[in-house]
């Protein structure tokens, strides 16, 4: 479950450091404990969230938790649970409703 | 009925292998014949019940609303055994045969991720309920198709129930029940829970079902060629160790999933020799438990497009209450905004008890206290201590319980209704922050917003937080949250020894509470709790418009389990507790004074704990009989200062003991060991052990800060009678 061309690996990031508005597609589940980061990408997948799956930060702000869309559901997730999803980028090309999203700020 | 033994060729053998490796074989998947209704016709019913139905779903898909519309007034409420999730049961009859439907928890998938999901696929395994009606909300249909993807791995027939399809309809994406029931080949019902609409097919599909026993359609998975080899590997490993009720293809996907529980199970079933094959699987699972989700929702996605090409929906269009939702949220979930909406609704909960709730209360205790002489005018012929026992002893207690009930009825449906709209997850998430520094989640308000009104439902409402540790940390910290019934005691002791700083003090002890609930957070995080890494994963629903017919049910439930499961306790304690106000001297027939009673007699062994903060032994008595409820101090004082009404009381005290001891014993009010409605719903949310060591902690806690306060209070110069502050 990689991207296309797997002989160019595609610069993944955490879905902690995209910012709000942004768009990406969930890669990974990375974490030290690897019993729970395989738990934690259980539920998550479960909850709408599977490798390969889109998603759009809703809302981030400081420490506090994050929010995420994910299919049809809102996901709020604590940092340390964020951190955990390794994501690629996704351009905002195709996403005309940024600007409304953006308004909020 | 005979549930425990199906027919063997409705399960899914291990010689079907659910998965394929691509491309598909789609058209293999056997279909529910509907001419088969005619060809067997059921058995005849039994008297009473023919089936039993188990309704599953996701949370948030409507399932309770489906399920209280579905049972109407035949529904009941437990507990799972053993568990401290909360079991639903109830009868639906279809032309003449009744089913008995049990609602199993709402759960994401069927691994062992909490307590909800284990009794769920736990109860099908065991029990084999003869159909499983599966609730998909037709908004997040791809979502609700991965859980069938899961719930078809079970041995058991299944019922799609496709709700929300009004929303679906308005939203621009209408599912077509018939596409989505030839794409799976199960039956598919589509229904409108909050309405009503379709409840009827709905009850008879289940009916024809459960009788049949026909509806199993094993769910091919494509996979990428070395997922399906590994697959193939493991059935091959344990195929011949699997005991029943598990299936083979359940217990593999479990395991290639890497769930510890489905390991650990397989380890003991095979045969020592083959451990280190086992572990060799285990070890190469990792990336296809990954392969694995994602082929569940690759399948997941052919189903639902396949339901809703028909119509030719766009398949990212986004319905307007998706804009609604986005719209409230930037407010409600605000870092200040939303603060001050929980704060503001928050109150607006608190005056609702106090307009609703208060008179009913006052009205509930008068008119027991009538019933309570008018029954002991009837036995005063057996002499006082019987119309004693009846008076005080009897009606008191039972006056006692019944006054609970308005306050917790007004913050039940306060609580459900607000849950309900979609809002308390987002309070949570507002939370989160805060509380996850004392060793909680935002999930834990939930609870603690309860508790403000009454500690005793609250305890019961911990149970929406899913770990265990956090759990029971928020049910030990939970008696701290200040009730309404110590606001009273505060209301009234306050302003008669600091008139000036009435309100200050008043604020200062509240927000001592806090700062202990704080302070224990912290503490016991870092002793007790350490190590347990608290996750913050919830769902935030879309909102809606509440379903009356729900609330009405989660409050008429929950006020039902309060009595059964804290009432008996809080009769029994505080029938106890006046027994002991005034035996032994009712034995002698003489006047019944709690002076020289029993609990006088432990008031004055225990004095010399007051002697610290110059508290006599009615002081002591006093914060004693608080346990049976925190606003029977009050009545304890009037009658141990031999004063009537609020305001003779606070003038004989005020003549007896000086500031520094009342604000002590303020103290002691407020964090004191919960009262005896509190202590049984704790021992039966967290068991016998977590409640005597959270008594005890808030014993001594009390204790010291009691005598820290009085201290502090001397150096001030509050400790000479008379002197107010």
């Amino acid at each position: 479950m990689r991207a296309s061309n797997p002989n160019q690996p595609v610069p993944l990031c955490s879905v902690l450091e995209l910012r709000r508005g942004a768009r990406a597609v969930v890669r990974a589940f990375e974490g030290d404990d690897i019993e729970a980061t395989r738990a934690l990408a259980r539920r998550l997948i479960a909850m709408g969230l599977p490798i390969g799956g889109e998603t759009e930060v809703l809302v981030q702000r400081g420490r506090g938790p994050i929010l995420l869309r994910a299919r049809e559901a809102r996901i709020a997730l604590g940092q340390d649970e964020a951190r955990c999803i390794r994501v690629e980028r996704v351009a905002a090309a195709i996403a005309p409703r940024l600007g409304v999203e953006s308004l909020g700020q | 009925m005979n549930p425990l033994d199906p027919p063997a060729g409705a399960v899914p053998s291990a010689a079907a292998p659910g998965w394929t490796a691509q491309p598909a074989r789609e058209g293999a998947l056997p279909q529910l014949d509907p001419s088969a209704a005619r060809a067997t016709p059921s058995p005849a019913p039994p008297p009473g019940v023919v089936a039993r139905v188990a309704i599953a779903g996701q949370p948030n898909v409507g399932k309770s609303t489906l399920f209280a519309r579905l049972t109407g007034a035949s529904l009941e409420t437990g507990n799972w055994p053993g568990k401290t999730v909360e079991r639903r049961e109830g009868r639906v009859t279809s032309a003449g045969h009744t089913l008995a439907v049990i609602d199993l928890p709402g759960t994401y998938s069927l691994s062992a991720n909490s307590e909800e999901e284990r009794v769920a696929r736990d109860y099908v395994l065991q029990e084999r309920p003869d159909v499983l009606a599966l609730v998909l909300d037709s908004t997040a249909l791809e979502r609700g198709l991965y859980l069938l993807a899961e719930v078809l791995l079970l041995p058991v027939p299944v019922v799609v129930v496709l709700n929300r399809t009004d929303l679906a309809e308005r939203a621009g994406a209408p599912v077509d029940a018939a596409a989505l029931s030839s794409a799976l080949g199960l039956p598919v019902v589509p229904v409108v829970a909050r309405t009503g609409a379709g409840l009827d097919t709905l009850a008879a599909t289940l009916r024809r079902v459960a009788t049949q026993r026909a509806s199993l359609a094993p769910v091919v998975l494509e996979v990428e060629p070395e997922t399906a080899a590994l697959l193939t590997r493991a059935t091959t490993l344990i195929a011949p160790y699997v005991p029943a009720p598990y299936t083979v293809n359940w217990v593999v996907h479990k395991l290639i999933e890497g769930e510890a529980e489905a390991a650990a199970l397989v380890r003991a079933w095979l045969p020592a020799g083959e451990h280190a094959a086992l572990d060799a699987l285990l070890a190469d699972a990792a990336p296809a438990a990954m392969a694995l989700a994602g082929a569940r929702y690759a399948w997941a996605g052919r189903a639902a497009r396949s339901a809703t090409r028909a119509h030719g929906s766009g398949d990212r269009s986004r319905d307007d209450s998706a804009t609604w939702t986005d719209r409230i949220d930037r407010f409600a979930l605000h870092p200040l905004a939303g603060l001050v909406l929980l704060v503001a609704l928050s109150f607006g909960v608190y005056e609702l008890t106090l307009v609703l709730a208060g008179p009913l209360q006052d009205s509930l205790s008068t008119a027991m206290e009538a019933a309570g002489k008018w029954c002991g005018a009837r036995v005063a012929g057996l002499g006082p201590l019987a119309a004693a026992f009846v008076v005080d002893g009897l009606f008191g207690s039972v006056g006692l319980l019944l006054t609970f009930l308005p306050v917790l009825a007004v913050f039940f449906a306060a609580f459900a209704l607000l849950e309900d709209t979609g809002y308390m997850a987002r309070a949570a998430f507002v939370l989160d922050r805060a509380l996850s520094a004392i060793g909680l989640r935002g999930k834990s308000f939930l609870p603690m917003f309860v508790g403000a009104g009454c500690n005793v439902p609250a305890v019961f409402g911990a149970r929406v937080i899913e770990s265990r540790s956090a759990r029971l940390l928020t049910i030990i910290l939970l008696p701290l949250v200040p009730c309404s019934a110590r606001l009273i005691v505060l209301a009234l002791l306050v302003p008669a020894f600091f008139a000036t700083h009435a309100a200050g003090v008043s604020i200062g002890l509240i927000a001592l509470n806090i700062a202990v609930i704080a302070l224990l957070g912290l503490l016991l995080s870092r002793t007790m709790f350490r190590g347990e890494r608290q996750s913050f994963i919830m769902e935030l629903p879309r909102y809606s418009v509440p379903s009356l017919s729900a609330v009405a049910v989660s409050v008429w439930t929950k006020l039902k389990a309060f009595l059964r499961d804290a009432g008996t306790m809080i009769v029994v304690i505080a029938i106890s507790v006046w027994a002991l106000s005034v035996f032994p001297g009712a034995l002698h027939g003489g006047d019944a004074t709690i002076q020289d009673s029993y609990l006088g007699q432990l008031g004055r062994f225990l004095e010399p704990l007051g002697a610290p903060m110059d508290m006599d032994w009615r002081l002591i008595v006093a914060i004693l009989t608080g346990f049976i409820a925190k606003e029977v101090v009050i009545a304890t004082l009037g009658v141990l200062y031999a004063a009537s009404g609020d305001d003779a009381i606070v003038a004989t005290m005020q003549a007896s003991i000086s500031p520094a001891t009342a604000l002590a014993f303020l103290v002691i009010t407020m964090l004191f060991i919960p009262c005896v409605g509190t202590v049984a719903a704790m021992r039966r949310e967290a068991g016998t052990r977590w409640t005597l060591f959270g008594a005890g902690l808030l014993l001594a806690v009390s204790y010291v800060f009691g005598v820290g306060v009085y201290r502090l209070a001397a150096l001030a110069g509050l400790d000479h009678i008379g002197g107010a502050g």
